[in-house]
């Protein structure tokens, strides 16, 4: 069997590439953006929300969210109603960080039993954030398969923050303890708003 | 200041009931927030500098192997140890 090798000169002179099919994307489907916001919420079914069994996979991504209160957690929340939406599923959670002072004098790899969450609501994403001018959260959360009958619905999130002058990296995961669909999600800080940032909605196709 | 939502891009404002909802949420949580006793950075800082348990416990084996009677004193310890050196040599 002969290989073929691609080098530099074989792309430029290209002129035309066959094509691939069933690649998948990831289609943008909401961006919300804080502004001294309580709640952000993304509901299926209005104003170009889905959040259904169009895609198996959701991706929330956290752009620089700012909190109006220091030391506020950013919690997650999901709701299985269609029209009331009361933010109210049952999750159990798993949640651990490292984190590096910027004096470089410590680092930790932690995991506290505060954070986690058995059979409640509230969830935290993330630990206390700072409102210093320039501290923020920025990462990322997946949602499976939120119109599953069948299963639980799983999430796995991935944040950095900078927190009076330390960075945290904090590991946050688990499920929503039923088997209705999850029409919605709401992120809100554990006290006072978020001032600023935004959320965005993608499908996994 | 009212307070609102954004859902899905729309402001909608808080209802009488959930601004005394979450006037009592935060209220809680400041509660809780106050009782928290901050871990001082030192205690990070050591525990960061320290060396391994496992290096730890090796320098205190070292310590008891150059006085006969802490190797009689912590015989069992000692021995556990060195029945591991033993059985893998350096460069065994």
């Amino acid at each position: 069997m002969s290989i073929v090798k691609l080098n530099n000169q074989g792309v430029k002179n290209a002129t035309a590439f066959g094509s691939i099919s069933s690649l998948g994307s990831m289609v943008f489907i909401k961006k919300l953006t804080a502004s001294s916001s309580a709640t952000l919420s993304f509901v299926d079914g209005a104003n170009g929300v889905v959040l259904d069994d169009t895609y198996k996979e959701y991706l929330f991504t956290f752009n620089n969210i700012h909190p109006a209160t220091s030391g506020a957690y950013l919690y997650f929340n999901g709701t299985d109603d269609d029209s009331s939406h009361s933010f109210d599923v049952v999750q159990t959670t798993t949640h651990f960080r490292a984190y590096n002072f910027e004096d470089d004098s410590a680092r930790i790899l932690q995991y506290l039993s505060s954070f986690d969450t058995a059979q409640g609501t509230d969830s935290r994403i993330s630990s206390g954030l700072h409102n210093d001018n320039d501290s923020s959260l920025s990462g990322y959360l997946t949602l499976f398969n939120p119109s599953s009958t069948t299963f639980v619905k799983h999430f796995i999130s991935n944040t950095n923050y900078e927190q009076g002058a330390v960075s945290i990296n904090s590991k946050f995961a688990g499920y929503f303890n039923t088997t209705a669909d999850i029409t919605g999600v709401q992120f809100k800080m554990s006290s006072g708003n978020m001032d600023a940032g935004d959320i965005c909605l993608y499908g996994i196709a | 200041m009212a307070r609102h939502h954004n859902i899905n891009g729309v402001q909608v404002p808080f209802t009488a009931e959930e601004e005394a909802q979450r006037d009592a949420e935060e209220a809680a949580w400041a509660a809780k927030q106050a009782a928290i006793i901050p871990t001082p950075a030192h205690v990070y800082q050591r525990a960061s500098a320290y060396p391994s348990i496992g290096d730890q416990l090796d320098m205190l084996w070292h310590s008891i192997d150059q006085n006969t009677e802490l190797k009689s004193k912590y015989f069992t310890f000692y021995e556990a140890i060195k029945s591991v050196k033993v059985k893998y040599p350096k460069n065994g």
